[in-house]
């Protein structure tokens, strides 16, 4: 891992993935972006992406944008992206990650052909099911958690085929949906953040202007919604339009040319995604 | 509600007509429409004469069973699938039994592969036309959806000169070429003072609004808003010929098949033969199509 505050990662939501590595991201600048303002995670430190981020130019070796590219809309993920290469010094390196849709496009035509020559198997409509909503609910949902949630509440996707179309996050994903498990990856509940919580709630009551809750609002004014969506061609032609050289992109989790950073999106025991993701990385010259 | 008296064609058969995009699709139709029952699904309230514009989330207004046949060209894909359910359970009600419906619809299925063979394409050799293709297909698949503008991404990249016209004019038919020509969909909003005004000085307005006021509010907040989720402009959800032979199966349909633009079971298609591009050679604009008989 990178050493101390010269690395900087973002992210949106706080899964399995910043469950897995919060250890190891104990040195870096961990900055969460909530443009809703849901203390899902209250002693994270806030960053604005709409806005210019908060740092003066050159500050870190190394950034990495996690899931955050495919909730802003494509221009500003370029202002995102062209802030990320000022606030990089010269020879630092960039790297994002946004959900591999073309993954679920494969899955949802493979399906497709699996349903046209087995129209009565349930595992395989299940599983139709499940790919569709997977590629158009998040675009269009307007409360939260949409069809997805109905769907895994009421209809059995099998685990295995929820790991193929996420990782891990799959299977915690069904869990989440079925109440068995809830959305939050903060194993240690000490008394700091037990205290923090407790205060932020009694704020929110007290606030003379009761803000809309969460769960009530447009989803495309919370930022849930994925309104761009990548692949490694897209990811690659902005970057470069961006100003970082030496891209590249893929969809294999584990090769980064950062040092100690092919373990981040890879889950060590199983050797498994942790989510599946499109990567990019580039290089400030 | 107050049931509307459908069209009657000269052949004695009632057919309805529903479709959601632009002017142009109607005027170079609007004698061959004229034997049908027209309605328009979008906000804009100029329509032209003889065309009715309808919520298509509520009720049809018509009565059970009144008509032959029916056609929804792009419609579904503008509704939820709880909208699109209703929506065409109701059509089977207004159509009488073993009359044809024909829905026309952009194809999840076709728009994804050909987005993956973009992408294949674009991975092997990313030149810049493979890079302009497979702009234009994801646009195509997301587009719709997540716009925020009217007109969306697709209409920043035709505003940008990031285009192949032989590409889009197979992709789209004619709607390009009405597309290329008028990219500046979006209008600035009216005032709403300036609106009530000019309601006030006209005298057919102000009776119109006499007579109902709550759609002449209706239809003045609609042509100030922008937003194109307000306006039906988005997709809301997207099917496949599977999916939609799903939805028509469930309310009440039989026999659904694909059928080809220039084809119909609907009687006397041919001479109307709505789909028919300006050149004659291709469709208006490519879809799938799918028929069923209501059962």
């Amino acid at each position: 891992m990178p050493s101390a505050p010269s690395t900087l990662v973002v992210y949106r939501d706080d899964g399995v993935w910043l469950g897995l590595n919060r250890t190891r991201l104990a040195s870096v600048r961990l900055m969460q972006w909530r443009p809703d303002f849901v203390p899902i995670d209250a002693e994270a430190e806030r960053v604005d992406l709409l806005a210019d981020l908060p740092f003066a130019s050159g500050s870190f070796d190394a950034i990495y944008g996690y899931h955050v590219l495919e909730h802003l809309d494509l221009h500003e993920g370029r202002r995102f992206l062209s802030e990320c290469l000022r606030v990089l010094r010269p020879g630092g390196w960039l790297r994002v990650s946004t959900p591999d849709f073309i993954n679920h496009l494969r899955a949802y035509l493979e399906c497709l052909d699996q349903a046209r020559r087995r129209p009565d198997d349930p595992r395989v409509l299940a599983r139709l099911a499940f790919t569709r909503v997977l590629l158009l609910d998040q675009r269009v949902r307007r409360r939260s958690g949409g069809r997805m949630l109905d769907l895994l509440r009421t209809t059995e996707v099998d685990r295995e085929f929820a790991m193929r179309t996420h990782g891990l996050t799959g299977p915690w994903l069904l869990d989440i949906a079925r109440g068995t498990t809830s959305n939050s990856n903060r194993t240690r509940a000490d008394a700091r953040s037990m205290l923090l919580r407790a205060i932020a709630a009694i704020r929110r009551r007290l606030a003379v202007r009761r803000p809309v809750p969460w769960w009530q609002r447009d989803c495309r004014e919370t930022r849930e919604l994925e309104i761009t969506n990548w692949d490694e061609v897209s990811l690659t032609r902005e970057l470069k339009a961006a100003g970082f050289e030496e891209v590249t992109a893929s969809t294999d989790t584990g090769a980064s040319r950062l040092p100690g950073w092919n373990d981040l999106d890879r889950c060590p025991e199983t050797d498994a995604d942790i989510e599946r993701s499109a990567i990019a990385e580039g290089r400030r010259p | 509600m107050t049931a509307i008296a459908p069209v009657v064609g000269r052949d004695g058969l009632r057919r309805l007509h529903l479709w959601r995009c632009g002017d142009p699709y109607f005027a170079e139709r609007a004698e061959r429409l004229r034997e049908w029952t027209c309605v328009r699904f979008s906000h804009w309230p100029t329509a032209p004469a003889g065309v009715r514009h309808l919520d298509l989330r509520r009720p049809l207004p018509f009565a059970d069973g009144v008509f032959h046949a029916a056609c929804a060209q792009r419609v579904i894909e503008h509704l939820d699938p709880d909208d699109a359910k209703r929506f065409t359970r109701e059509l089977a009600r207004v159509l009488a039994p073993g009359a044809v419906l024909r829905l026309c619809f952009p194809d999840l299925e076709e728009i994804g592969r050909a987005y993956l063979a973009a992408y294949e394409a674009a991975i092997a050799d990313p030149s810049e036309l493979n890079l302009i293709r497979h702009e234009w297909r994801n646009a195509e698949l997301f587009d719709p959806m997540v716009r925020t503008k009217s007109g969306g991404r697709m209409r920043e990249l035709m505003l940008e000169g990031r285009f192949e016209r032989g590409d889009l004019a197979l992709r789209f038919g004619d709607v390009f070429e009405i597309f290329a020509g008028t990219p500046a969909i979006d209008r600035p909003p009216p005032n709403a003072l300036r609106q009530w005004i000019g309601v006030l000085r006209s005298p057919r307005r102000l009776l119109r609004f006499l007579a109902n006021p709550r759609r002449t509010a209706a239809d003045l907040k609609a042509r100030r808003t922008v937003d194109p989720r307000e306006t039906f402009e988005t997709h809301e959800w997207m099917w496949d010929p599977e999916s939609a032979g799903d939805l028509l199966r469930a309310a009440g349909f039989t026999k659904v098949r694909r059928a080809s633009w220039d084809t119909s079971a609907i009687e006397g298609w041919g001479r109307f033969d709505l789909d028919r591009s300006r050149s004659g050679h291709g469709p208006w604009e490519p879809a799938t199509i799918l028929e069923a008989e209501r059962g």
